[in-house]
């Protein structure tokens, strides 16, 4: 196509070479030197489009019109997902393993403290791995989970002050099954190695202790539940 | 050291018909009624740049090291990051257009800008309205919508002194002369009355009587994307179609790619802002056209890049050589290349993982610094030696510029867009922790600030070559002959 | 081109196009929704005596916000939940569900966002809550390393006050273990100002767990 460029020359062709300088009187150069080098003002070609091009738009324009009907969720503003099917039912969700659902819950509820691999924070938030507390006394792990856990607490031979929020009914409100799930998940991950808590049994316990609005303390807990050697 | 440069000017003299000296003439006079403004804006620009280039040096800077500077208010990364993107938006960007485009049109129309003076007034209020909300995005009334940030009370005199502003271009129009309206001209026309639109209507229905919900946001993101696609786009492209026939003495390549390119860009540039919220809480037809208008941007960005390409083509050498070009080039090929990946990204699997990451952030640099900004650049090493009647000071420092910054912008996208990609692929693994994600992201923030240390060294070099030639020492203002970048004999041109 | 009307008329016809394409049609169909409650009944009518969702937002949670705007927190922050299958927002537990328009129609400002430096915020206050989490939020905006070591989150000192003690130590102190890096030197604390603690209100106020009829939480 490139040819079809050299059917027109630019005017001025017989210049000789590229933004040449011009006038060689001295008072026009100064006020016109860089004007009477430019070129023209530029002008237009009349080159046809490339016929390939027209294919491609059209092909183009046809993918687009499929596409936006396609995904258009029936211009309903209710609609969010390209995929929505009007008449099917929300499809039903696979049914994943207490240690999986414990999984989850920890990365969005727990991770920001405790942090992702269970290490916590020296002196604010408890260590989970190789922790009594979290292997021991499946009881005393699910009051704190319930009601919280406020003031210093010693862990692992640490010792950590903090605030630890209640998941049960006067606090996050999680679902017994959500927080089954996440003291399973503490107590198999990490290298811990401790049997899990039954949702039943954590209901019962959410039964027990949800009424109750204060935080436990460290010593509280210690009292019903010595930690294990 | 102006000695070859003088030599270059000594070359055979044309012998110049009355015609060529009637219409040079004709230019003159354009130029002159031209000239103190264009010069305002063209200094404010330079200022703005420089400031904004500042800024995003502190921003990028804090994103890899969140404790610098972490004491002051008014240096914490949400506002310096605002202040820049303003600084270099409205401040250079805007006013780089002013300079170099209204100028571009009045050539264009044979007519010679009226009453030049006002045109520095309305110029001074807009430069006030640009350094208010700078201020007052400093000083934390930033209002945290992206395109936006400028205080409440900055945006009418933004408003009302671009009217002032752009009003000139419209009445140079209207006193055009010649019945033929060449495609810059159509570009510039369409931006200057695209860009208020969209301005009142984004800061009414989201500042001033906010709309309710997600409105805003949809309102936000045709702002935004307009903001590019029919403001920056269309002047940068109408100043490349003026540039490229005009430096290479050549006419563009074809009308017709003109015309298709100009009127598919005005359909579906406008549609194509959706493309940010995929996946977000607005209707799934609205997102679906933003992502077909988006896709349908290949159009006019193939049918630009091949008239621009085909109107070059065989003059690369010459075209090497003249800094104007060599930017213009730059920034054209970048167009091309900015758009097809901006097209990509609406689709729904790509968004998927560029969405939310650092992969955007590149692509916006990518559009308006290696597209845009260069382009201006080029426009600027053309139009300097016209409006002050002397030659640029030094080939060096263009070198310098063309280099630091076209390496350096360079790296920054590729940095950032494979550091997004990566981030983009890992957000979307629930196993990854999100602290990990951060730090993998590391590396590649750093490269940006390097990216950026290049870029900050190519403005200042830019920046002494513009003030050293407005100044004028004795030995530029005798220079004659243009300052190209390599000599014909292939090396390098003394400064 | 030398149809001069042609060109203008075009220029006109492909904004006021997308004008109305894009912001009019949104307006007229999503630009007024009203509350409602978390399901309707059989004839699509709201249930009588249920709460109605969105929320409206608290007064000190609102002065909250206008700290979150000034500091720019949008730029890294997004409030938004896309929906389960399309990004692992979800299955981050960044949420309970999709966010869809309704959740936003009582903002005066909605802040989106389109940056996920930082985590996503629209159910932030659902993943802390509480003392617990106030004191968390405190520690993390003082200096984010407290909590996320390895974080590049700036830290907002000038949020904070850091005081002498009189007598005994405020309650309203920000709780920093005593040997770490960033704890103020012995016989000081860290005291949040107003904005702080607003900010703070602000961020656990930011909850999505309610349903809507057009955006149920499927139960597990």
């Amino acid at each position: 196509m490139s040819e079809d460029n050299t059917n027109q020359p630019p005017s001025n062709e017989s210049r000789p070479a590229f933004e040449k300088a011009g006038m060689q009187d001295t008072d026009m150069h100064n006020v016109h030197d860089q004007l009477m080098r430019e070129k023209d003002e530029p002008a237009e070609g009349f080159s046809p489009i490339p016929i390939f091009l027209i294919f491609v738009f059209a092909g183009l324009c046809f993918w687009g019109g499929v596409y936006f009907i396609e995904n258009s969720g029936d211009f309903r503003w209710d609609v969010y997902d390209p995929e929505y099917d009007a008449l099917a039912a929300a499809p039903p969700r696979p049914e994943i393993s207490l240690f999986d659902r414990g999984a989850k819950v920890f990365r969005s509820q727990c991770a920001q403290c405790h942090q992702a691999n269970g290490q916590g924070v020296p002196g604010a938030f408890p260590t989970l791995v190789a922790s009594k507390w979290v292997t021991g006394s499946e009881e005393r792990l699910a009051r704190i989970l319930v009601n919280g856990l406020n003031g210093p607490i010693i862990v692992a031979g640490a010792k950590y002050n903090g605030n630890m929020p209640a998941f049960g009914p006067n606090g996050l409100n999680l679902k017994a099954k959500d927080i089954a799930g996440v003291l399973t998940y503490i107590r198999q991950e990490w290298g811990n190695e401790a049997p899990e808590v039954s949702i039943e049994a954590m209901e019962a316990y959410a039964n027990d202790y949800g009424p109750r609005a204060a935080p436990w303390t460290a010593d509280e807990l210690l009292a019903d539940f010595p930690l294990e050697q | 050291m102006n000695a070859s440069a003088t030599d270059n000017a000594r070359q055979p003299s044309i012998p110049y018909t009355t015609e060529i000296t009637s219409q040079r003439a004709e230019l003159s006079e354009i130029d002159q009624s031209i000239r103190s403004a264009s010069l305002f804006f063209t200094v404010s620009a330079v200022i703005w740049l420089l400031l904004g280039t500042v800024f995003a040096l502190i921003a990028a800077i804090k994103m890899h090291n969140p404790e610098f500077l972490a004491g002051f208010e008014a240096a914490t990364f949400g506002r310096v990051r605002s202040a820049h993107l303003n600084a270099v938006a409205l401040g250079w960007s805007n006013n780089v257009i002013y300079g170099l485009c209204l100028w571009i049109m009045a050539r264009l129309c044979r007519s010679p800008i009226r009453h030049g003076g006002l045109l520095i007034i309305a110029g001074v209020f807009w430069n006030l309205g640009v350094s208010l909300g700078i201020f007052g995005i400093l000083r934390g009334d930033l209002t945290s919508v992206e395109w936006l940030e400028v205080p409440v009370y900055a945006t009418p005199l933004l408003a009302i002194s671009y009217i002032l502003i752009g009003v000139w271009g419209i009445i140079a129009f209207r006193f055009r002369r010649g019945d033929h309206v060449y495609v810059s001209q159509w570009y510039f026309l369409a931006g200057l009355f695209w860009f208020p639109w969209i301005y009142v209507v984004a800061v009414l229905m989201i500042l001033w009587a906010p709309a309710q919900g997600v409105v805003q946001s949809v309102v936000n993101w045709w702002f935004g994307h307009n903001a590019l696609g029919l403001w920056y786009t269309p002047m940068a492209l109408g100043a490349a179609y003026y540039l490229i026939p005009k430096v290479l003495g050549r006419p563009i390549y074809s009308y017709y790619l003109s015309v298709l390119g100009f009127w598919s860009l005005a359909l579906f540039y406008n549609w194509a802002g959706i493309h940010h919220i995929i996946g977000g809480p607005v209707p799934v037809w609205l997102v679906s056209a933003g992502i077909v208008a988006s896709v349908m941007m290949v159009v006019p960005v193939v049918v630009v890049g091949i008239n621009h390409h085909l109107s070059i083509v065989g003059l690369h050498k010459e075209g090497w050589r003249s800094p104007t070009i060599r930017f213009v080039v730059f920034g054209a090929i970048n167009y091309t290349l900015v758009s097809l990946i901006g097209s990509a990204m609406s689709l729904r699997d790509v968004n998927l993982i560029t969405h939310f990451t650092h992969f955007t952030v590149g692509h916006a640099h990518h559009g308006v610094y290696a597209f845009f900004t260069m382009i201006m650049f080029g426009g600027i090493y053309y139009m300097m030696p016209r409006m002050l009647h002397r030659e640029w000071p030094s080939a060096k420092l263009i070198q310098i510029h063309f280099w630091a910054s076209g390496i350096g912008i360079l790296i920054m996208v590729i940095a950032l867009q494979v550091g997004g990609w990566y981030q983009g692929l890992a957000m979307n693994n629930a196993e990854i922790p999100f602290l990990e994600i951060v730090q993998n992201t590391l590396p590649w923030l750093k490269a940006r600030s390097v990216s950026g240390v290049l870029i900050t060294i190519g403005h200042f070099a830019f920046a002494i070559n513009f003030f050293w030639m407005l100044f004028a020492a004795g030995a530029v203002r005798a220079k004659s002959g243009p300052t190209l970048l390599v000599s014909t004999s292939g090396k390098e041109a003394a400064g | 081109m030398k149809n001069i009307a042609l060109l203008f008329c075009g220029i006109l016809f492909t904004i006021a196009f997308s004008y109305t394409g894009v912001i009019l049609a949104s307006q007229l169909q999503f630009g007024s929704l009203l509350q409602t409650t978390a399901e309707l009944d059989e004839d699509g009518k709201q249930m009588e005596g249920d709460p109605l969702f969105p929320r409206r937002e608290s007064g000190i949670a609102l002065q909250g916000k206008q700290v979150y705007i000034e500091l720019g927190c949008i730029y890294c922050h997004s409030q938004q939940i896309r929906r389960e299958g399309f990004g692992a927002d979800i299955d981050r537990g960044w949420g309970l569900r999709a966010t869809v328009a309704r959740d936003y129609i009582m903002q005066d400002r909605v802040l989106l966002g389109t940056m996920r430096t930082g985590p996503d915020l629209a159910h932030v206050g659902g993943r802390f809550a509480g003392d617990g989490g106030r004191e968390w939020h405190h520690q993390h905006l003082y200096n984010p390393q407290l909590t996320s070591k390895g974080s590049i989150m700036p830290p907002y000192p000038f949020l904070y006050e850091v005081r002498e003690i009189e007598g005994e130590p405020s309650p309203e102190a920000v709780k920093i273990p005593a040997d770490s890096p960033y704890s103020p030197k012995t016989g000081y604390e860290v005291i949040p100002t107003r904005r702080a603690v607003a900010l703070v209100e602000y961020l656990l106020s930011l909850k999505v767990d309610y349903s809507l009829p057009e955006a149920p939480i499927l139960d597990q």
